[in-house]
């Protein structure tokens, strides 16, 4: 069966039980981030971007089947 | 040639013998003219009744390897440089410990001055990577690029 793999990091992946975890598999990163919302309440006063197989997304993406799915919070290197 | 993505990241702190190393081995590239440098330093900021004692990196190492890629070819293609090197912590470094090396080198000098300024500010803004602060009371704090 397809399935998301979903990776937090920062603040974020402090905020979840998990670094790292599978996800069922969702249509586009609308639905996607909706049922991250319902599953994780905390997220949603969260800011942070969303990338799909380590490429950042501007607006809602298609999801085609076992996406690697990246939380970022803005970034704070250097 | 083409080029591949390179890793970037050391764990710790660049030691400065590593970047005293990496200026040496461009002496028998005899077509430069110009290096220029980027340090970026773990500074002791003031935070929440204490002070920041050292910064715990970490990444999305395979985005962000791709990533600068992506921005070192960028740069390549806007500057006439002869080489171009980008090293980032990983891990703790502590304040007074540098955290970030950008390395330009070309003919003259306003082409690697130019790039090293736009490849450190591409970096910052482009690159997932965080930095936690560890603050002298225990606390921990985000950081924030301003």
């Amino acid at each position: 069966m397809e399935k998301l793999t979903v990776k937090a990091f920062g603040i974020i992946a402090e905020k979840l039980p998990e670094q790292e975890f599978y996800f069922p598999q969702q249509q586009d990163t609308e639905e996607l981030l909706n049922s991250l919302y319902d599953e994780y309440p905390d997220l949603r006063n969260m800011d942070f971007s969303l990338a799909v197989n380590q490429q950042l997304i501007q607006q809602n993406t298609r999801l085609r089947g076992n996406e690697e799915i990246a939380l970022l919070p803005p970034f704070s290197g250097g | 040639m083409t080029r591949k993505p390179k890793n970037i990241f050391v764990e710790g702190p660049i030691s400065s013998e590593k970047i005293a190393q990496s200026i040496q081995n461009h002496s028998a590239k005899t077509n430069i003219g110009a290096h220029s440098i980027f340090l970026g330093q773990v500074r002791a900021d003031e935070k929440e009744g204490s002070v920041v004692s050292a910064i715990e990196y970490t990444a999305y190492e395979e985005m962000a390897l791709l990533k600068a890629f992506e921005i070192r070819e960028a740069i390549f293609e806007k500057y006439e440089l002869t080489c171009m090197h980008i090293y980032h912590s990983l891990g703790e470094v502590k304040t007074g410990e540098i955290c970030l090396f950008v390395f330009t080198s070309s003919k003259h000098r306003e082409m690697a001055i130019d790039a090293c300024e736009e490849l450190v500010e591409r970096i910052k803004n482009e690159l997932p990577v965080w930095g936690k602060e560890l603050l002298e009371n225990q606390g921990e704090k985000w950081k924030v690029n301003t």
